[in-house]
Order: structure tokens, then C-alpha cells, then sequence
């Protein structure tokens, strides 16, 4: 369960700060402290002038990925008829994760949703596990009478408590030759692990991961849900294409990663340490020579609609998201060798870019209401002309981008989003820069937790998406979202 | 270089890629050699192209150097695109005495326009030999050639009105959603040449909307969110530069628009000059009478241009009813829309009658002849293939390798496993080819592009006649030196004279005040910029107000000009130095109406001394 720790500990997130890593935070610390009681005017210009570099370059890099993926994004499309046509003889078996902790009430659910794949019965391999202090959910299993195929596993209770773990331990269980994850209230496409099979067959061995689609289930809930829904499908069918079209490694999705289960064992299984452990596993995939692909079929999430629930959710992934930068940054050159300069830029931007500009973001905000409101002399000051006129860029163009691009990758997949059922999706579009606010207060919650406690992953609620959802209280048990 | 041909039929062996680039490169060796014509050679300069000369001059080189100098009355972009090629004036310094660089940045833009347009030509299926026709229709006739030449704001917005035809063009034939992506952009970056691209774009945005919600399948519901997504796509540029525009101009200068709200602008000069009279008031022959309404001049001017436009239309319905082709209507709501505009805004004398607000009536007759002369003679069903079509390669920005048909770069992903990607809503009614009849003989097929192309060449005579015609056009004035001998007076000759009196004085910076309004041709054609205090120089009220106390020696006042803020805040500065201020000596130059007077701020020793 711990085998990426003692096999490879610089790949590991046991430590967030590796030998050199924490001498040079805390060079920049307090050499930053200094100069600001030194040179304070001077030392905030130079920031002001490094974070608008990084916005210009982020706000440029996106565009030019997007725009180069936009009319045929490289997305693997298996028909129908090709999924059906593979004799049952010749399916591989697979083995179906299904991590679960205190989900008595969805249990039945997702195991109805598994079951509902259409796959062979004697090549499917379902391995619930549980932890075992789980006692309700092991029971709520039971009374779901799981067909043959599921075989119902402990977890022993150890540190730390996550989902990456008892994927791990899983793993040691697993009879099959490819493998996936879905999460609790996951519905996956009835046809997926075929297609995953048959697009396996036709591609590259090179081929190691091919990554679903994620949606959601519950996007018209309210405004919270449709962001989250448009924002996940520009992530799957913008940014993760535009990645692969790069050749950069893609930060799997939680669930519905299809792995072949010698890559899975090469790379070292999951992160116990990692609270994103499938961005992490996405990363070391590519640095090990295995591409990721993503793979057009959908499976079905609950989108969160509670706003206290969303921010754990997010401030963890962003945690995650800063631990992998972290760790996958320990030696540079190595990474730079491994993923070519493409790779590493987009590792950089978007794994190490996506926090971190959360976090930046308010600051940027604050000048911008300050000046609004009076004009004072130092805001202005801190934007002469060579960081004014980028910064503008930034404000006025680079944001409508952002919004733009989102909405002309929505707009791309109209049909298939409207079989998901998100309609009114526009609207709230338009409305982003209001979800960006949240992003922030999620981002800062993270940076906190990641050096009070980084291991710990909080849990998101589950069934919030019924009429009258359980009372769940806040708890360090895993889920996942992408 | 592109393996596959450009246009459906297309044979000849030269490639593609550098067809464009020769169209390119030959119209604008053609238009800056009729700049350096009208320019060097006769001195025809035009003042509105000066002026935003100016505007960029102001930037860098003036007193108080900083980007909102560029002014917020008149569009920014012409003078942005000059920024550049200030610095060349230490090797030419002619660039900006004579105002040349507006002359060259609109030559560059009309090039641009025109291989746009030879593009979209090929796009509608036109061959080579009738694609490079239309478009000398187009390059060489006479209003675009002057138009290319002179400097003015024209011909960005032509490329921007050009560029966004074609692709909505491409995005009604085939309903790709990046073909909707640039149009919109087009329409963005057309705002910062001219406002014309609001009302181009709003009946754009309308042909856009409806033509996505008739061609959507579906219940009403989802057909309204697919016509709500077009329209986000195509029209959110243009609001964003609206926005922009505004609060930049609301927060730098303070009024959201400068263009109505401004003492300088279009609004207040009706105000001060009453509404706009037309140009005729004498006799012009059989043309008198028509001329007496606003209506009369609006069609005699765009009939003038073009006098194909009415035989066009008649063409047209039929055959549109015949192909259902949708595409036609990407010229006719852009063009058409600002075409519109002009004649509405004539009509209600907001603008004077001038050939230049007609100028899109140009490319629309051209676009729209070729549109009935490329189906007249396409063979019949090969663009009903929309994939046949693409792959014979509608030019698309991107690089070849990545849509050519089977050519794919080889990488293990690029391969779908199978090829059923989601497809686009597809076009229902207005199918291309659809119900198409047969395409009529050679011999009238022959004969209707003959009437086509005759048409649309006899416009060059005629617009010709109008251009020169002095009763008609404001331009005339300046183009009737084509055929006076050299050796007349230089425009400007007046400024040049105070110019060069004042560089002589040796002044320090801010010594000199002055309204650019009228007073830019002065700066323009000073060696020492520095010395004048104007109109964009952020402590400019300040100094207006109290010249004494703020060390300004001299007063630079224009005769006769109500709203240059000089006669505004010191009405008897003219005629008698309202009091602050001695005469020095006024300049006067043969030939040129222009009249200065420079007078020297009294001290307070002597103010007091007078009084």
C-alpha cells in the first residue's frame, strides 16, 4: 500500500518539501521579508510585474492550446457498433474499483450503476472496498445484494485514511488485465469498458491510460452545479484534448481512468500521500513513457450544490494539485528530459498555474476596487507603463478569453451536453468571474491546510442532489471528484 | 504550400498560398505608388488622415508623451497601427511632415482588404482568370484606389468588414463554429477603425441569429439556445470592444462617448456649423432634380459607384431562391447593414453626403456579382459535398497538416478509432445544392457573367465622373490638382511657415500653446515638438487658463474656428490679444486658406503696466 513511498520516495507525497525544496521556501521567505522592510514600494512593484508576466503567459498559453485543438480535438470515439462487435471471448478481464466510505445511503446506487455495465459477468472483476470501521456502509452493501462479481473488501484501518490507499490495497486483490475507479454516485456509460477495450486494441502500446469523460448528472440544480458542469466540460473536452494534442501529461480524473494493470503496477499504483492522487498518477504515467488519452463516453457525477461542501472539495484538489507540483518539481532537469519542453511548460502552467492563480487572483482584485473607489496614488504607481498595459490585457481581454473559450468548447459539444441534460448552462457562463471568487477562497484554504495538514482529505457529501439530503457532518473520509 | 487546390476547379499549377501573397504584394506596390502620387506629386492631402497623424505623433514625441494622447474622438486604430513606423521620420522625415505614414498603413490595410476579398472569392467557387478579374473590380476602382492612397480610416474597416464577410460566409456554408469565431473577431477589431461596424454588426448578429435558429433541428426551446450561443460567439467581441472603447474613454477623459460628447466631435461640429448641407447647390445637369432630396443623393452617389448594385439585386433573388444558398447573406448584412446606416444617417443630415460613407456599396456589388457568376457557373452538385468541399480546401488559418484529408501527422491518438464525432447541426432547408436546378447553357452563362463584368467595370467611369465632380464631392477639390501643372502651393504651407518661424526662436519645452484641432499641421511640421503645449497634454486646461503663470511665452490662434479652445476661452484673441497677450506677426502663405496668428503672453509686470 505504501510501496511508492519506500520504493520511490522523491515521487512521493509523504514529505510536501523535499531536501532542497525546503531550504529554497524558506530563502525566498525570508529573503522577501527582508526586502519588503527594506525596499517595500519596490519589492510589491516587482511582484506586481512577475504575477503579470505569469497572467499574460497563462492567459496566451490556454488561447494557443485551445485554438489549436478546436475544430477536430484529439478525442478517442468508439462507435457503438465497435464496442458491441468484440466477442465476449476475447474481452480481457477487468477489474472495477469502487472505493467507498460511509455511503450507506448511495452504495445501492453505484453498485446499480456498475452492474448496469455490459460487460461479460465472468471477466468482470468489481472490488468494493471499505474501510473497516465502515460498519453501516458494509451493511447497506449486503442488503444490496451485489451479483456474483462483486466481491466486497476491507480496508484496514490505517494512515492515512484515503482513498488512494484503499485503491492500493485493492489493487493487491485485482484479478484483471485493465482497471478503473468509479467513485460512489457514479453512473457510468453502459458501454464504457468496451470501448475502452476496443480502443486499447486499435492503439499504440504506447497507450497506457485512457481517461472518460466526466459530467454531471445534477447540473440544472442550481447556479453552483452549472458552473461546475461547464467547467468540467471545458476540461474534458477542451484543456484534457488540448493537453494530449501537446503531448503533456494529463491530470487524470478521479474516476473512469482506464488503466492497463501492468502501466498501473510500472508506475507504482496511487499515492496514499497524494490528497489528488490522479493528477499525481497522470503525471508519473508520463514521465514513465506512457501517453494518456482521453476516451469519448461519459460518465455521470454528482455535481456539488452546497457551497461549504464545494470549497472542501476544491480547496482539496488545489491542495493536491500544489502537493504534485511540489513533489514532480524535486528534480527539474530529470522532468524537463522526461516530458520535453511542451510537457514541462504544461505541467508548470496548468498543475502549478491553476492554484497559484487562484490564490494571486484577490490581491489583483483589491487594487482594482481600491482604484475604482479613489484613485489612490500608490495603486497606480504600482502599474507603470512596461506592467499597465499587460495587466490591462490581462483584465480586459485575457478574462473575456477565458470566458470565451469555455463557452465556444460548451457551444462545440452542444449535443452531447444536452443528452446530459445541461441546458441552461449560458447564463451561467457569463456569470464566471463570480466562480472565480470561490475558486479563490478555496485556494487559499488550501495553501493553509497543505502545511498544517496535507495528507488529510476531506470528504465531500454525497446525496445532496435528494429532495432531503442526509445530515452529513464533516469528515476525513475519501471521495474523489476530477 | 498546399498540395490540394483552393478553389472547386480550380487547374492551373501555381500554388495557392502565393497567389495571395502576389495579389497582396501588387496592390500595395499599387496603392503606395498612388499615395506617392497624389502625395509628393500634387500635394493632395487629405486632413482627416493628417490628423490622426497627429494623434499618433502626440504619443511619443510630444511634450507629454503617454498612449491616451491617441484621443478618444475618432477611432484608435489607425493611428496605433502608425505608432510603429514614427520612428522612421530621423531617416524620412516626410513620414510625418507630409503625413505619410497614414498614406502607408492605409495602403497596407486595402491590400489586406483586397486579399480578403480575393480569398472570399474563391471561397464562393470562382475560378482563377474571373477570381482575379472581380477583384481588380474591386482594387483598381477609383474610390477604393483613393481610398487605399489617401490615408483615411476607410481601409481598415474595409479588411475588418472584408475579413468578417468571408467567414461568415464560410460558417453559412458550413457551420463551423471557428469560421463563427473569427467573424466575430473581425467585427471586434472593425470597431476600433470606425463605428460603422455597430450597425454592420447588429444586422450581422440578426442574420446570424436567425439563420442559426431556422437552420437548428430541434423544438423551439433548444433552437432559441443555439441562436443565444451563435450569437455569443459572433457578437461578444464586439461587445467587448465596445466596452473597452467606452470605459476608456469615460475614465481617461470622462465622458463615455467622446465621439457625440466631445466639443470636437461630429455632433458638436453640426452644432456649431448647422446640420450638414449637401455639397450641390447649383446646377449638376439632368441630376438636379433627384438631388434635391436625401434619397436622391443617396442613390445617385451609390449608383454613381456602383451602377451594377440595382441590376445585382435583380439577379440575385431568383437565384437565391434557386440555390438556397445562405452564404450571400454574409455580405449583404454587413455591408448592407453600414450601407444602410449611411443612408439613414444622410438622410437625417447627421453626415454630410460624402462618396466615402459609400464606399461599402463597392465590395458588396463585387462580392454579390461574383456570387451569381461563381453559381452561374460551378458545376452542379460538387458543393453539395460539404466534406468534398472542405477537403478541396476552404483556406483556413490553420496549418495544412492537421485537416488535410488523410495527411495527419503522425501520432498514435490522431487516428479516431472510428469516425463518428458529434456532428454540427446541420443545415436543413439551406443545404448547399440542395434543389438546384440545372445550371443553364454555356453560351448564357457566358453571356450573364459578359453583362456581369461589363456592368461592374462601366462603374469605373462613372464613379470617376462623380469623384471629379466638384459640385458633388468633397474630394474633388483636392483631385482637380491631378490636373493642375506642379509647382502650385503646398497644403499646409502655412503651418510649415509657423513651423519653421517658431523652431527658429530656439523655445524650451512648453512654450508654445496651441489646439491641435486645427492647429496639428503645425506640430506635424515642427523639428522641435517638444515647445508646443496641446490639446492632449494632460496639464493643457491648466495652461490655457493661466498662460502667465505657467510660463507659456507664445499663443498660436487659427481665424475663424469656433471650437478651437483658444477662441473658445479667449473669444478677442484674434482680432485683439484679449488683453493678455501682444501681436507678433500672423502667417499667410499663397495658396493656402490658412490664416495664423501668433501673438506673445504679457508678462504680469506688463499687465499691470497696461491696465
Amino acid at each position: 500500500m505504501h510501496r511508492l513511498h519506500r520504493i520511490a520516495p522523491e515521487i512521493s507525497a509523504y514529505r510536501t518539501l523535499t531536501t532542497w525544496q525546503r531550504p529554497l521556501f524558506v530563502a525566498i521567505g525570508s529573503l522577501l521579508l527582508l526586502s519588503v522592510l527594506v525596499w517595500p514600494f519596490l519589492v510589491a512593484l516587482v511582484l506586481c510585474g512577475l504575477a503579470t508576466v505569469l497572467y499574460v503567459i497563462v492567459f496566451v498559453y490556454r488561447l494557443v492550446i485551445f485554438w489549436q485543438v478546436v475544430d477536430r480535438p484529439p478525442v478517442v470515439t468508439v462507435s457503438d457498433d465497435e464496442a458491441e462487435a468484440i466477442p465476449d471471448s476475447d474481452l480481457p478481464v477487468y477489474t472495477v474499483l469502487v472505493p467507498a466510505y460511509r455511503e450507506p445511503e448511495v452504495i445501492a446506487n453505484t453498485l446499480a450503476a456498475v452492474q448496469s455495465l455490459r460487460y461479460p459477468h465472468d471477466r468482470l472483476d468489481v472490488i468494493v472496498l471499505l474501510e473497516e470501521d465502515d460498519i453501516d456502509t458494509m451493511a447497506a452493501a449486503r442488503a444490496a445484494r451485489p451479483a456474483s462479481y462483486v466481491r466486497v473488501v476491507q480496508v484496514p484501518v490505517a494512515p492515512p485514511q484515503t482513498k488512494p490507499k484503499a485503491c492500493n490495497y485493492g489493487l493487491t486483490y485485482a484479478r484483471g488485465e485493465l482497471v478503473t475507479i468509479y467513485d460512489a454516485e457514479d453512473r457510468p456509460e453502459p458501454l464504457q469498458l468496451r470501448r475502452a477495450v476496443a480502443a486499447f486494441r486499435a492503439l499504440d502500446s504506447s497507450v497506457g491510460c485512457l481517461q472518460a469523460q466526466l459530467s454531471y448528472h445534477n447540473a440544472e440544480q442550481n447556479i453552483l452545479t452549472r458552473w461546475f458542469a461547464a467547467e468540467y466540460v471545458a476540461w474534458f473536452r477542451g484543456l484534457l484534448p488540448a493537453l494530449v494534442a501537446q503531448d503533456a501529461p494529463v491530470p487524470l480524473g478521479g474516476t473512469s481512468m482506464h488503466i492497463k494493470r501492468d502501466v498501473l503496477e510500472h508506475a507504482g499504483g496511487w499515492d496514499p500521500h497524494n490528497v489528488t492522487e490522479d493528477a499525481d498518477l497522470g503525471m508519473r504515467l508520463r514521465r514513465l513513457g506512457h501517453r494518456t488519452l482521453v476516451l469519448g463516453s461519459t460518465t455521470l457525477e454528482e455535481a456539488n450544490s452546497d457551497f461549504v461542501n464545494w470549497v472542501k472539495q476544491r480547496s482539496r484538489w488545489y491542495k493536491g494539485y500544489l502537493q504534485t507540483w511540489l513533489v514532480h518539481s524535486r528534480h527539474p532537469l530529470r522532468l524537463w528530459r522526461e516530458l520535453g519542453w511542451k510537457g514541462f511548460l504544461a505541467f508548470h502552467l496548468i498543475i502549478g498555474g491553476t492554484p497559484f492563480i487562484s490564490l494571486i487572483n484577490p490581491v489583483f482584485w483589491t487594487l482594482l476596487l481600491l482604484w475604482i473607489a479613489g484613485k489612490p496614488a500608490l495603486v497606480a504607481a504600482l502599474f507603470p507603463g512596461p506592467i499597465y498595459y499587460p495587466a490591462m490585457f490581462c483584465l480586459a481581454i485575457g478574462n473575456f478569453l477565458v470566458v470565451y473559450t469555455n463557452v465556444a468548447v460548451v457551444y462545440t459539444n452542444l449535443v452531447v451536453v444536452r443528452q446530459a441534460g445541461h441546458d441552461r448552462l449560458l447564463l451561467a457562463m457569463l456569470l464566471t468571474p463570480c466562480y472565480w471568487v470561490m475558486m479563490s477562497i478555496a485556494a487559499v484554504k488550501a495553501v493553509l491546510q497543505l502545511i498544517i495538514a496535507p495528507w488529510h482529505w476531506e470528504k465531500t457529501t454525497h446525496g445532496l442532489d435528494q429532495p432531503t439530503p442526509p445530515a452529513e457532518e464533516l469528515r476525513p473520509v475519501h471521495r474523489h471528484g476530477a | 504550400m498546399r498540395h490540394l487546390p483552393d478553389a472547386v476547379g480550380e487547374s492551373l499549377a501555381v500554388p495557392v498560398a502565393s497567389e495571395g501573397k502576389i495579389i497582396f504584394g501588387l496592390a500595395l506596390v499599387v496603392y503606395l505608388a498612388a499615395a506617392s502620387a497624389l502625395v509628393f506629386g500634387h500635394n493632395i492631402i487629405e486632413g482627416d488622415a493628417y490628423s490622426r497623424v497627429g494623434n499618433a505623433y502626440y504619443v511619443l514625441y510630444s511634450r507629454d508623451p503617454h498612449l491616451a494622447a491617441i484621443g478618444f474622438v475618432w477611432n484608435p486604430l489607425p493611428s496605433l497601427a502608425m505608432l510603429p513606423l514614427l520612428p522612421l521620420k530621423q531617416l524620412w522625415p516626410a513620414i510625418v511632415g507630409a503625413g505619410f505614414v497614414a498614406n502607408i498603413v492605409s495602403a497596407v490595410f486595402m491590400a489586406g482588404a483586397v486579399y480578403q476579398l480575393s480569398r472570399a472569392l474563391g471561397e464562393m467557387g470562382l475560378r482563377r482568370p474571373l477570381r482575379l478579374v472581380f477583384t481588380g473590380l474591386f482594387a483598381l476602382h477609383p474610390l477604393v484606389l483613393y481610398h487605399g492612397a489617401n490615408g483615411l480610416s476607410e481601409a481598415p474597416t474595409l479588411l475588418f468588414f472584408i475579413f468578417t464577410v468571408r467567414y461568415l460566409a464560410r460558417w453559412l456554408r458550413h457551420g463551423e463554429m471557428p469560421d463563427l469565431v473569427l467573424a466575430g473577431t473581425g467585427l471586434g477589431f472593425g470597431y476600433f477603425a470606425r463605428y460603422e461596424t455597430l450597425p454592420a454588426g447588429m444586422t450581422a448578429l440578426l442574420c446570424v441569429a436567425v439563420v442559426s435558429f431556422l437552420r437548428c433541428q430541434g423544438d423551439r426551446h433548444q433552437r432559441t439556445v443555439s441562436a443565444l450561443y451563435d450569437l455569443t460567439i459572433c457578437g461578444s467581441p464586439l461587445a467587448l470592444s465596445f466596452v473597452i472603447w467606452t470605459m476608456a474613454s469615460w475614465i481617461i477623459v470622462g465622458h463615455p462617448f467622446e465621439q457625440f460628447q466631445s466639443v470636437y466631435g461630429n455632433s458638436s461640429q453640426a452644432r456649431y456649423f448647422g446640420a450638414p448641407r449637401p455639397v450641390v447647390t447649383a446646377d449638376v445637369g439632368i441630376l438636379t432634380p433627384l438631388l434635391a432630396s436625401w434619397l436622391g443623393q443617396a442613390l445617385v452617389r451609390v449608383l454613381l459607384l456602383e451602377p451594377l448594385l440595382p441590376v445585382v439585386l435583380a439577379l440575385l433573388l431568383p437565384v437565391v431562391w434557386l440555390r438556397r444558398d445562405a452564404a450571400v447573406l454574409a455580405p449583404a448584412s454587413v455591408l448592407g447593414g453600414a450601407l444602410l446606416f449611411t443612408v439613414g444617417t444622410t438622410a437625417n443630415n447627421t453626415i454630410g453626403p460624402a462618396n466615402r460613407y459609400y464606399i461599402w456599396a463597392i465590395p458588396l456589388a463585387v462580392l454579390l456579382a461574383a456570387q451569381v457568376v461563381a453559381w452561374n457557373g460551378s458545376r452542379g452538385g460538387r458543393a453539395a459535398d460539404k466534406t468534398e468541399d472542405r477537403r478541396a480546401g476552404s483556406t483556413h488559418p490553420r496549418k495544412a497538416t492537421s485537416r488535410d484529408g488523410g495527411a495527419r501527422r503522425v501520432l498514435p491518438w490522431a487516428t479516431p478509432v472510428s469516425s463518428t464525432a458529434p456532428a454540427p447541426a446541420s443545415p436543413t432547408r439551406w443545404s448547399i445544392g440542395a434543389g438546384q436546378r440545372d445550371v443553364p447553357t454555356r453560351v448564357a452563362r457566358a453571356l450573364v457573367a459578359l453583362v456581369v463584368l461589363a456592368a461592374l467595370a462601366g462603374s469605373f467611369p462613372s464613379a470617376t465622373w462623380l469623384m471629379l465632380n466638384p459640385r458633388l464631392s468633397f474630394e474633388a477639390a483636392g483631385l482637380r490638382k491631378l490636373y493642375d501643372p506642379p509647382g502650385v502651393a503646398q497644403y499646409y504651407a502655412t503651418a510649415r511657415e509657423a513651423a519653421q518661424d517658431l523652431d527658429s526662436l530656439h523655445l524650451g519645452p512648453g512654450k508654445v500653446l496651441l489646439d491641435t484641432f486645427t492647429g496639428f499641421p503645425v506640430v506635424l511640421s515642427s523639428n522641435n515638438p517638444q515647445q508646443f503645449v496641446i490639446t492632449s497634454d494632460r496639464d493643457f486646461p491648466v495652461r490655457l487658463a493661466d498662460p502667465v503663470g505657467t510660463e507659456v511665452a507664445y499663443l498660436l490662434v487659427p481665424p475663424d474656428e469656433p471650437l478651437d479652445a483658444l477662441n473658445r476661452r479667449y473669444p478677442s484673441l484674434y482680432q485683439t490679444g484679449a488683453g493678455i497677450a501682444d501681436f507678433v506677426k500672423e502667417f499667410r502663405a499663397a495658396g493656402d486658406p490658412g490664416v495664423w496668428r501668433l501673438y506673445r503672453v504679457r508678462s504680469t509686470l506688463e499687465q499691470v503696466q497696461r491696465r
